[in-house]
């Protein structure tokens, strides 16, 4: 079971190290996509999430969600995929 | 008892840059464009592009033999005669690279290899002619075919184990990957390749005899799993198109089948050794390095080629290890992983002369 704040915070935490400029007073309301221009950078977020959820992320399962989508909705999707797993 | 054990020095890795550069910017231009003309719904096709869009996020090129049209071929014709057209610029290409600095000694076996198409004659026989003196007319000369990202490696593999009276061996890896694009259909794993593929040419001389900066290749292994169909080509519109089984559990199971393939193959930690992994996307090899214990620093060259010519399928472990062995010195442990369609996980090494 994975709670939805423990997954914003992971968030946090990795824009805090990585790109600590970005404010992140509405990480709930930011995309990826307004932040990560790499890709490495976008696989690097997605490995911090899988060790700290404890989960293993299938990009292709999240595919274009991981740009299009807000924070707080991949947030909820990480929750559903949580469950599932 | 094995009596015919000969040791075999990779020689020379010939890498050329055959095609034209696209980068990420100027594929999402030209598939936009092409977008306009695509028959699906607008909701799917909107949804496609922002999966092409997560695809083809940061700074990244690939190499393209087709030219500016690629994204337009419509016939069976147009894509047979690609292959054939990117067949004879790579084998001119690897070509003039061995006849700058030729072997002293004839080749007494060519083998071709690629997984895009077929031609006759074949890429050996091709190159044979191209190289005329430099093959001997009595050469074993075959192709290898439907051998995925693994296909380079294992022939290696298969002529480490020749017999000793074939002394002097050079392999052709050809991978024209852009005459698989099928721009008329909107089918996800086909997008996922035209925006993870480039096209890419490499040989490789293998000899029985060390020279200077050769490797000296030590044990080479293969493994099989079960997810035979994992990857594979699919019929597309006109022609073949790359397909995956299920594209949303791909990552997850190429994982997992490298994984049980490193525990069976006993792939060794060698803190000290230089490393070359097939960049089969950047997730795969930031996790496996960590399951590899490897330091972020050693997945460079890998990271490199990636960002500068994408995946060349069976090619890419060449380039990565003609740089790495370019920049190792005497009695430096070299080792490679590779892994693809099959699925097959592909692992050696040896040690820079």
């Amino acid at each position: 079971m994975i709670e939805r704040k423990a997954v914003l915070e992971a968030i946090a935490e990795f824009f805090a190290e990585n790109f600590p400029n970005v404010p992140r007073d509405n990480i709930e309301g930011m995309k990826a996509s307004d932040v990560i221009q790499q890709s490495l950078d976008l696989v690097e977020f997605v490995l911090h999430l899988e060790e700290k959820l404890g989960l293993e992320i299938n990009i292709n399962t999240l595919g274009e969600k991981l740009i299009t989508k807000t924070f707080g909705e991949l947030a909820d999707d990480l929750v559903t995929i949580g469950k599932e797993a | 008892m094995r009596t015919n054990f000969v040791s075999r020095y990779i020689r020379a890795i010939y890498a050329p840059l055959v095609g034209i550069p696209f980068t990420n910017q100027e594929m999402l231009e030209a598939i936009a464009a092409r977008f306009e003309a695509l028959e699906v719904d607008d909701s799917e096709k909107t949804a496609l592009f922002d999966f092409i869009r997560l695809l083809l996020i940061g700074h990244r090129t690939r190499y393209n033999q087709y030219g500016e049209g690629f994204l337009w071929m419509d016939t069976f014709s147009d894509h047979a005669e690609a292959f054939t057209r990117a067949l004879e610029q790579s084998i001119s290409a690897i070509a003039d690279q061995i006849e700058s600095a030729p072997p002293g000694r004839q080749f007494d076996a060519v083998f071709g290899v690629s997984s895009e198409g077929l031609l006759l004659p074949g890429i050996a026989e091709r190159a044979a002619r191209r190289l005329g003196g430099l093959v001997a007319r009595t050469a074993t000369q075959m192709d290898i075919g439907n051998g995925g990202c693994t296909a380079s490696v294992r022939t290696v593999q298969l002529v480490k184990n020749l017999a000793p009276e074939i002394r002097n061996v050079l392999i052709l890896a050809i991978e024209p990957l852009s005459t698989l694009i099928d721009s008329k259909s909107a089918a996800r794993s086909n997008w996922q390749g035209i925006c993870t593929f480039g096209d890419g040419a490499a040989g490789v001389w293998i000899s029985d005899e060390p020279g200077e900066g050769a490797l000296a290749l030590g044990e080479l292994s293969s493994w099989r799993g079960d997810a035979t169909e994992l990857i594979r080509w699919d019929l597309g519109t006109d022609y073949y198109r790359f397909g995956i089984a299920d594209l949303e559990q791909f990552e997850t199971q190429v994982r997992s089948e490298v994984l049980k393939a490193m525990t069976e193959l006993r792939v060794e930690k060698n803190p000290g050794a230089a490393w070359a992994i097939h960049p089969a996307g950047i997730m795969l090899l930031l996790s496996l390095a960590k399951k590899l214990g490897l330091a972020r620093a050693s997945l460079e060259p890998s990271i490199n080629h990636f960002r500068s010519c994408s995946n060349m399928s069976s090619v890419s472990i060449l380039h990565i290890l003609k740089n790495i062995i370019g920049c190792s010195k005497s009695g430096q442990p070299i080792r490679w992983l590779s892994m693809g369609a099959g699925f097959h996980v592909a692992c050696g090494g040896g040690v820079r002369v």
